[in-house]
């Protein structure tokens, strides 16, 4: 319970804790804001973090993301009974949270969908995982392929049929 | 159609973290469901064409919205769309069913209930005259719903009755609700069961029965209420102290309603839009419809339209509107009871700063004549603490209307403004000559007071300092717009003239002696710019002079030069579409000007122009786009303090002239 690391505070009046991403890249962060991941916020719980949280699945520089997400995202659970702050800094989250995932190669945004699912952070996962759905929406299944670098194992006339079984989802 | 290869290549899922490049396939079933969900209903179903892993995969991703609008997919297919989805249903929508297929919804619904759909909306057509399509039972077998909620459809001729009832905050609808006979107590229980229903609406909720009995509404969660219908229901409210906004419009007069317990209902809502009647005796109503703008964001419409009977319909209620600062009246003073009504009203709203009442019915003769002293028995010691602005419209200014005005003036201790619109259009209105000048007579409490009578009329008395004229759309009465310039015009301070044209001035125009304001917003002059120098040269005191938009004759699309001259203006305001000729002369005392020209005429002097505005302290000026002038002389801007000069990034060389000439006045 009272290791070195998880002695550190902060102003905000959390505990700090290490995340140890795959490479080995410590960040340092509060439990407040690292809680925000239930997988962690369980393990806090559990006090089973004080020689930091090792995070075989995530690479440095997607954890270097998720925490900059965390740490931008604090506020929300921080600010809750504070809805001035939480109201100011909406419109600034809201920028963040596009500018996060817009600009992201496929890879790396998959990645992050699947770091956001192992540490089981709901906002974030569904922020990527829409950020899919709009690469998908308004696309034939032929753009869908190609987006997303899918192989067609269909025959032709298998797809076909499928079309035919649902015509009306694929006439535009 | 793509012929490609059939090849199949099952690619191994990398592990995450690893050095290999996911793929969006490398993504656990539960996430590319999750993505699914997200999509559209028909881009779900596309993506079943994508590849064999995808081939199902929309089949069995929960929360997906099955939502459709008017005509997009044949009703047919929808049930073996639905029948092919094996998951929670996070929404149903179809917008539009045609008689035709009315019965088809059967199926949906008993499919939908299976799938505990949380939304549910269907809009019906209608067949013939009040005839709907009864929606299958099993609807109420879907308990996971948590909003139904019409769409809103009006078919031709005829509203469809909607009815809504979240379960929770979110908001689904089921549409066109037609009761059975007695079905009044199935709505009452499915309203009663829905413990945590925030919104309810029902507007035009038919009954195939003739006869309804008494119904209550009543929900402790209930934040938002609509009810629109033709026809009185008899429902009632009750134990409704969540709610927060309400809107009650019904058009039936053959109920006896009691609004003091409906009003006491509602006491605590910040948004109050009410419209309901029940006039038994045309002779003896009071209208009402009140709007009322709320502080804070709670824009809200509060209207209420009463059709009192013999007495107040509202005496005895005791709630009080207490966070009502605006509020808009449409009452009439007909009668002792209507009057009653308004002051009823008025008397809880404490709080209120701006009221605005148009009198209704004015064309009906005054019934009951009221005095002064009729308005003094009332309990009104704190009536209208902190109302500022009062606005009276369509006034025909008889005996009931005047006693008003007087009573509000000699009781409003805080009052600033006080207009008048005089009903013009109404034959038994008072002229307004009379009119003005009992009004300049009537004492009043608050000593900054001012009050503004508007009228088309023609008016020839005497204003005081307090009593202001506005005259507007008078292109419709010119010859009457004619007389102002033949009346006293001795007391006349300010003079606002808006959409209308100004005959020629007649040749004994002696000008506005004490005219200190003139305010001239889309008005032409008939005989050309010269009538406005006139009007001008004569009005010596003229501090403040605004001209908006004047229109002038263009003789061969050339105007003329003409001068403003006002040697005592203070504040200038002049815009305008094309450049008239307007000239400036000497403005000795100007302090603040504005000039907002977007077109100057190519041979303006820019010289003169602002030879003319140098005395500003502060200056609003428009360059010219590309224009280069240079002044000389010694005029420069010994006053300027602030100025603000619009220019395109060709007027640079006329701002190095200014530069230069602030220089040389520094």
């Amino acid at each position: 319970m009272a290791a070195a690391a998880a002695e550190a505070t902060t102003d905000g009046g959390g505990k700090m804790i290490i995340l140890i991403s795959a490479d080995g890249k410590r960040f340092e962060v509060t439990e407040a804001v690292a809680s925000q991941s239930q997988l962690i916020s369980n393990m806090i719980e559990d006090d089973c973090t004080e020689n930091g949280v090792r995070l075989p699945n995530v690479d440095g520089d997607i954890l270097t993301m998720v925490v900059d997400y965390c740490n931008m995202h604090a506020g929300d659970a921080a600010a809750a009974g504070d809805t001035m702050k939480a109201s100011s800094t909406e419109e600034e989250l809201k920028k963040f949270d596009a500018e996060l995932v817009q600009a992201l190669e496929n890879p790396v945004l998959f990645k992050l969908i699947l770091a956001a699912n192992f540490l089981n952070i709901k906002s974030l996962l569904d922020m990527t995982c829409q950020r899919v759905a709009d690469m998908m929406s308004g696309k034939t299944p032929e753009q869908m392929r190609e987006t997303f670098s899918i192989e067609n194992d269909f025959t032709p006339e298998e797809e076909a049929a499928i079309r035919q079984e649902n015509a009306w989802a694929f006439d535009d | 159609m793509e012929g490609s290869p059939p090849r199949r290549k099952l690619r191994p899922p990398s592990p995450p973290g690893s050095a290999a490049q996911p793929s969006l396939d490398c993504l656990p079933s539960e996430i590319l469901e999750n993505i699914v969900a997200r999509l559209g209903i028909r881009e779900a179903v596309r993506t079943s064409a994508v590849s064999g892993a995808w081939r199902r995969r929309w089949e069995t991703s929960p929360g997906l919205s099955f939502e459709w609008d008017r005509g997009e997919v044949d009703p047919a297919i929808v049930a073996t769309v639905l029948a092919r989805y094996s998951r929670p249903v996070a929404s149903f929508r179809s917008g539009w069913v045609e008689r035709e297929h009315s019965a088809v919804t059967d199926e949906w619904l008993v499919l939908l209930a299976g799938r505990s759909v949380e939304s549910l909306t269907l809009g019906f057509a209608e067949f013939d005259d009040r005839r709907f399509h009864t929606i299958h039972s099993a609807m109420f077998s879907c308990r996971e719903l948590t909003e139904l909620l019409p769409r809103e459809l009006p078919p031709p001729g005829r509203t469809l009755g909607l009815l809504r009832f979240p379960k929770s905050n979110h908001a689904k609808s089921l549409t066109m609700v037609n009761l059975p006979e007695h079905g009044e107590s199935t709505l009452e229980a499915m309203i009663s069961l829905s413990l945590l229903l925030e919104w309810l609406d029902l507007r035009s909720v038919c009954t195939d029965g003739n006869q309804m009995d008494e119904w209550v509404i009543r929900a402790p969660n209930l934040k938002h209420l609509t009810i629109e219908s033709d026809y009185d229901y008899l429902w009632r409210v009750e134990e409704l102290p969540s709610l927060q906004t309400a809107t009650v419009k019904v058009d039936d007069d053959s109920t006896d309603r009691d609004f003091v317990q409906l009003l006491t209902c509602f006491a605590q809502v910040s948004m109050l839009e009410l419209h309901l009647l029940a006039p038994k005796q045309m002779q003896k109503v009071a209208i009402f419809t009140i709007k009322s703008r709320l502080v804070a964001l709670l824009l809200g419409q509060c209207l209420f339209r009463n059709f009192a009977t013999e007495d107040n319909a509202l005496d005895g209620l005791p709630c009080s509107l207490e966070k009502l600062k605006s509020l808009t009246l449409h009452a009439n003073f007909c009668s002792v009871s209507s009057i009653l009504c308004i002051f009823s009203l008025l008397m809880r709203c404490p709080n209120i700063g701006v009221l605005d009442i148009e009198i209704m019915g004015s064309e009906f003769p005054q019934n009951d004549e009221i005095d002064a002293e009729f308005f003094n028995t009332l309990e009104t010691n704190d009536l209208f603490t902190n109302l500022d602005d009062i606005t009276l419209r369509n006034a025909p200014c008889l005996s009931n209307d005047m006693h008003f005005i007087e009573f509000v003036l000699s009781r409003v201790r805080l009052l600033s403004k006080f207009w008048v619109f005089r009903d013009d259009s109404n034959s038994l209105s008072k002229p307004s000559e009379e009119a003005v000048i009992e009004i300049a007579k009537y004492r009043r409490a608050s000593p900054k007071s001012r009050i503004f009578f508007r009228s088309m009329e023609v008016i020839t008395s005497y204003f005081p300092d307090s009593l202001f004229l506005i005259l507007t759309q008078w292109s419709v009465a010119l010859q009457k717009a004619h007389n102002i310039f033949y009346m006293d015009r001795g007391q006349l301070t300010q003079l606002e003239l808006v959409d209308c044209y100004i005959p020629g001035l007649p040749t004994c125009f002696a000008g506005f002696p004490n005219l200190t304001s003139l305010r001239l917003s889309d008005v032409g002059f008939l005989d050309g710019a010269k009538g406005l120098e006139i009007l001008l040269a004569r009005s010596p005191l003229l501090k403040s002079l605004s001209l908006l938009m004047l229109l002038f004759p263009a003789k061969n699309g050339v105007y003329h030069q003409w001068v403003i001259q006002a040697p005592n203006l203070q504040n200038f305001f002049i815009t305008g579409l094309y450049d008239d000729g307007w000239q400036i002369g000497d403005l000795t005392f100007l302090e603040e000007a504005t000039v907002d020209w977007p077109l100057y005429s190519y041979d303006r002097d820019f010289v003169k122009l602002i030879t003319g505005l140098s005395q500003a302290r502060e200056l609003d000026f428009a360059m010219p786009p590309n224009k280069m002038f240079h002044l000389h002389g010694g005029r420069a801007f010994p006053n300027l303090e602030h100025s603000n000069i619009s220019h395109t990034s060709k007027g640079n060389h006329l701002i190095q002239g200014f530069s230069s000439v602030l220089f040389v006045s520094g």
